[in-house]
């Protein structure tokens, strides 16, 4: 009776572990080690940024009408965006709030650039390398989109940027809203694909010098979620705060995704670490935190890390257990800036009282970035227009004023440092340093 | 090279980690062993009680009746599945059950992100438990401590219903024989009833008791169900016992896994199940088949 049972119950098992692959595919992304690196590039290209962009824009006649011969994107009526971002799966507390502040951005302009109306197709990335790959050559193959923007998932960015380049029938630029990988700056940059976001290095690597000359802390115990992200934010903080003269006393990589971290945190406590450095995002940062204030007295241990951990998508859940949290990032809600206050409010009153976090700025600069770039080409949306008109482009963000880097095609961003306080029983990210326009590639 | 503490701790942690998912686990090997359904809803059940539990104690900072109202609604739930859909399928293969469970725990995660939304959360502990305790000179979480009481406890109740209980011999002649329990004059499907509404509400007080360690998030059902699955294979189909030894093997490897070999501790726990299953092909307390 039992013996036919057992037979389905393998597969099940087989089932089951398949699907959860699927959901927790950031973990087996081959990720690029973190480059070693030496100190961070003063190499502001701005002053070549005008050039470029006018360059381009002179251009633009002769790019629109090639489009047109090609039959591929048209000229006229609506300019079709396909947005793709994790709208479920592990991922949506991320993908949500990004799509939110993407869509946003396009109402504030009344879906509206270079004269032309804004179409938006949104499909759904679902936490899943495959899944995103699938939307993007759907949108460009099936809807015939003319610019791509969001994903969520390194993997999923990486694999559409080879698609563009080799296999697209027709070139379209991508706009990354999300993924951090270092060698998008570099290595694998492209011609199609520029960044809102930031790059791993970028928030981490200044936290290296600021921990040990400002914080005095010398000895710091590494934890990071074993995943392509995880060891490029904490490898380039320990990278900069060994330079510096700090010490790593050990490292820990907790699975992607975990939930439980006794162990983990119990070696840590009898470690003589000052200070961990921490990144798990997600519900792994949730219940990393919240174990970590329960099992260390963060007054013996401080906790430090990437901006992740404590992000607004993780504050609530997190509770007064994130408070004294000392991390860094490229956005915290509480920033004091016009266009932030602004923002905070028109976010929250859209949607139910949520207070944005990183993601949410991520797809507003995105459809910021897009938006402008079209008004300067006046509704081209060819890559090669696109990205002139992009690259060297200035704003005010809520994050502070950004630039987009024409070196790295990438974002030049304020950093800042924040400490997770206790407000009337709240946990709120006040900024108490800020590091002015750090590029977003740190030189080895 | 390790302290004594160290030790003591890493132990505390283990055994508190595997009478966690002994719980989460109870409730599947109850129903596969009394039905034969392999219920794949299993995790969804454990969901839903967790994000009920959520809702309760936010609205009334009460954990203890959380953890009476959720096993409530997720066992009503249970009655309306068995008795409006699982019932029609049990003259029907084993596949059949199989694929409508995986149905419903589609719809469960999709039923679940429309009320509560993708957002991580996290259940408060009790009042008075989120600090520490002193034990033998180590600082240690409470609620921890309360969850290898709550765990030890139902383990103790569920085999005193089990074994001294008019209703568990019952359960236990309905594992052996079926059919001939219906001979005996025994309402076989009011004791099937009972028995998938008891593991729907299990599931949801484990979900409940987690909820402060493990948290609350998209996912959580099939990673869950994984765990669940892997316990129930370990410690033997369809028996508590198994499930009990079998949540605390899978705890102390995993956790004795990240402290002495961290670079294979995902997959430390397949690693036990496989050997677990070269030994004994039926798990820790299974029945040797003939």
């Amino acid at each position: 009776m039992k013996m036919k049972a057992l037979t389905p119950l393998g597969g099940l098992l087989c089932l089951a572990l398949a699907a959860c692959g699927g959901s927790s595919a950031p973990a087996s992304s081959a990720a690029a080690p973190a480059s070693a690196a030496a100190k961070p590039s003063t190499a502001a290209a701005s002053a070549s940024a005008k050039p470029a962009a006018s360059g381009a824009a002179s251009a633009k006649p002769a790019a629109s009408g090639a489009a047109a011969a090609s039959g591929a994107a048209s000229s006229s009526g609506p300019i079709k965006i396909g947005w793709v971002s994790s709208l479920t799966g592990a991922l949506a507390p991320a993908g949500k709030p990004m799509d939110n502040g993407f869509k946003m951005y396009l109402a504030e302009v009344s879906n509206k650039a270079g004269g032309r109306d804004i179409q938006v197709i949104t499909e759904d990335e679902a936490s899943n390398p495959k899944d995103g790959l699938d939307k993007v050559k759907k949108l460009v193959e099936q809807d015939k989109v003319d610019i791509l923007a969001g994903l969520i998932l390194t993997p999923s960015t990486y694999a559409s940027i080879d698609y563009i380049e080799k296999q697209a029938p027709r070139k379209v630029l991508l706009v990354g809203t999300n993924a951090g990988a270092n060698d998008m700056d570099t290595t694998k940059k492209s011609d199609y694909f520029v960044r809102t976001a930031f790059s791993n290095a970028q928030a981490n690597y200044p936290m290296g010098d600021y921990v040990f000359n400002t914080l005095k802390i010398s000895k710091v115990y590494d934890t990071y979620s074993d995943f392509a992200a995880g060891p490029e934010k904490v490898e380039t903080f320990a990278a900069g705060f060994k330079k510096a003269g700090g010490t790593i006393v050990g490292t820990e990589k907790p699975p992607f995704p975990s939930t439980d971290f006794a162990a983990f945190l119990t070696k840590i406590k009898a470690s003589d670490a000052q200070a961990t450095y921490n990144f798990e995002p997600g519900n792994d940062g949730v219940q990393f935190t919240k174990q970590y204030a329960q099992f260390i007295d963060k007054n013996k241990i401080k906790y430090l890390g990437a901006g992740d951990n404590v992000d607004e998508s993780n504050l609530p859940a997190e509770g007064t257990s994130a408070v004294g949290a000392i991390t860094s990032l490229h956005y915290y809600s509480t920033l004091d800036n016009p266009e932030n206050k602004k923002f905070v409010d028109s976010y929250k009153s859209k949607f139910g009282g949520e207070v944005p976090g990183s993601f949410a700025v991520q797809g507003y600069d995105g459809a910021r970035l897009i938006v402008d770039a079209l008004n300067k080409t006046n509704g081209n949306a060819d890559p090669k227009a696109l990205m002139g008109a992009m690259l060297g482009a200035k704003w005010n963000s809520p994050r502070g004023p950004v630039s987009i880097s024409p070196e790295f095609h990438d974002i030049v961003q304020n950093i800042y440092v924040a400490e997770t306080q206790n407000q009337n029983g709240k946990p709120v990210n006040v900024v108490t340093k800020t590091f002015e326009q750090v590029q977003p590639y740190i030189a080895s | 090279m390790f302290s004594f503490d160290f030790l003591f701790v890493q132990v505390l942690n283990g055994v508190g980690y595997g009478l966690l998912i002994f719980l989460l686990a109870a409730g599947l090997t109850l129903i596969f062993g009394m039905m034969d359904v392999i219920n794949l809803a299993h995790g969804s059940f454990y969901m839903v009680g967790a994000y009920v539990g959520f809702s309760m104690v936010s609205r009334t900072h009460n954990f203890w009746l959380a953890l009476v109202v959720a096993p409530i609604v997720v066992g009503a739930v249970g009655l309306v599945i068995e008795t409006g859909l699982l019932r029609r399928l049990y003259r029907r293969v084993q596949l059949d059950q199989v694929i409508l469970t995986f149905g419903l725990a589609y719809m469960a995660t999709d039923i679940v992100k429309w009320i509560w939304g993708p957002d991580v959360r996290s259940i408060d502990p009790p009042a008075g438990m989120d600090g520490g305790t002193d034990v033998l000179g180590n600082f240690y979480p409470t609620y921890r401590l309360a969850v290898i009481g709550i765990g030890i406890v139902i383990a103790l109740l569920l085999w005193f219903l089990q074994r001294r209980t008019r209703i568990g011999s019952i359960i236990r002649a309905g594992v052996a024989d079926k059919e001939m329990v219906s001979g005996l004059g025994i309402n076989v499907g009011l004791v099937f009833s009972g028995v998938f509404v008891f593991g729907a509400a299990l599931a949801a007080l484990s979900g409940v008791v987690a909820g402060p360690i493990l948290g609350l998030y998209q996912g959580m059902d099939s990673d869950t169900l994984i765990i669940a699955l892997i316990v129930v294979v370990v410690g033997g189909l369809g028996t508590l016992t198994g499930a009990f030894w079998g949540g605390l093997l899978i705890g102390i490897a995993d956790t004795f896994g990240k402290v002495l070999i961290p670079e294979f501790s995902l997959f430390l726990t397949f690693a036990v199940m496989v050997v677990v299953l070269l030994v004994r092909p039926t798990g820790l307390f299974g029945r040797r088949l003939a």
